[in-house]
């Protein structure tokens, strides 16, 4: 099928949304679901489908949406909706809207965006310490069945 | 949730039993909630919550409970309003709600966290609240009444949220400085 010329491709506009908390990982399909859901919960199919929904990426803490051009008010109000993503509970605030991806993927990748992970170990066992934008540092157990709550301090860059 | 609530855009929260100061640059308010459903029980906790406190909530009830409370003195906000009664707030409470300067709370929270007919209800009831702060001209709060920092939702998440009853931006932004105000004027003293 030949393409479309871009004068006659449909307007689209593009949505950079931060997952929170920060060590929520969750699946690109749940995301949809989720976001898809909330469009129509909200709107309804009919507002759905002018809305056109797509999540095209979701990745290092960041989730970015596509709808159509002029929809961009409904997506913000139902994407402030979501809650939830399969079995993670998370939210998803919205960065930046932007009218191409360039300008979306230029904003991921501005220093201090998103997180940096580094390996932290502690009494023999491993840690992820995920460092966030505005100073937050989330220790995730690596060994996920056993849950442990730990009180850090950050000294010259290195986590205690 | 205070660096959530920076990272948000937020520059002040109203925590409930928090001490009020500051945290990471933004200004905490110590709310006290009050869920007493007489007259009577509100007056005794009010009492108590006279002091150490720079906002005082009450959740609403039925009209004569809502008339009674809105000319308490110490009341600064009558919040759940979605969730009493058909009839509690009428033109009568909200002419009372502005000589007294009580604000009434558009509560988010129901907006994010409800599906289906029970969102509609709060939608109904927020868009005839709106209609009669538009008329009467009493102050206003938009809350998200976060438990976590899930929960909480940046401005213009909120301005997006409060878009759906109706409620413009400007009438959002000066919402949400209405907290603030309300206890400066608390602070000040009669």
């Amino acid at each position: 099928m030949p393409s479309r010329l871009p004068s006659q491709r449909d307007r689209r506009r593009y949505l950079l949304c931060r997952v929170i908390p920060a060590w929520a990982e969750p699946e690109p399909r749940a995301v949809f679901h989720a976001v898809c859901e909330a469009v129509t919960t909200l709107w309804g199919d009919t507002g759905a489908a002018d809305i056109a929904p797509a999540v095209l990426d979701c990745s290092r803490g960041y989730v970015v949406v596509r709808c159509r051009r002029n929809t961009e008010a409904q997506m913000a109000a139902a994407l402030a909706t979501v809650t939830r993503a399969g079995e993670n509970r998370l939210a998803l605030r919205q960065v930046l809207t932007s009218g191409t991806l360039h300008g979306i993927r230029r904003r991921m990748q501005e220093p201090g965006a998103g997180w940096t992970d580094t390996q932290v170990m502690r009494d023999g066992r491993a840690f992820t310490a995920r460092r966030s934008a505005g100073q937050k540092v989330d220790l995730i157990a690596e060994e996920k069945k056993s849950p442990e709550l730990l009180f850090f301090t950050e000294d010259e860059g290195v986590v205690k | 949730m205070a660096l959530e609530a920076r990272e948000a855009g937020l520059d002040s929260l109203a925590a409930a039993g928090a001490p009020s100061g500051e945290i990471h640059g933004v200004r905490l308010f110590s709310a006290a909630v009050i869920h007493e459903q007489t007259v009577k029980g509100v007056i005794a906790a009010l009492r108590a919550a006279a002091k150490g406190s720079d906002l005082v909530l009450v959740d609403a009830g039925d009209q004569g409970f809502n008339r009674a409370v809105i000319s308490l003195r110490g009341v600064d906000v009558i919040r759940q309003v979605h969730r009493a009664p058909n009839g509690a707030f009428t033109h009568v409470t909200a002419r009372m709600a502005a000589d007294h300067g009580v604000a009434l709370e558009f509560d988010l929270q129901p907006l994010v966290h409800l599906r289906g007919w029970p969102r509609q209800r709060v939608l109904q009831s927020h868009a005839r609240l709106l209609r009669l702060q538009r008329k009467y001209g009493f102050p206003a709060t938009v809350a998200t009444n976060a438990r976590s920092m899930l929960d909480l939702r940046s401005p213009r998440e909120m301005a997006a949220l409060t878009r759906l009853f109706g409620m413009g931006e400007e009438e959002t932004l000066r919402a949400l400085a209405t907290p603030p105000a309300l206890s400066g004027r608390r602070r000040e003293g009669p």
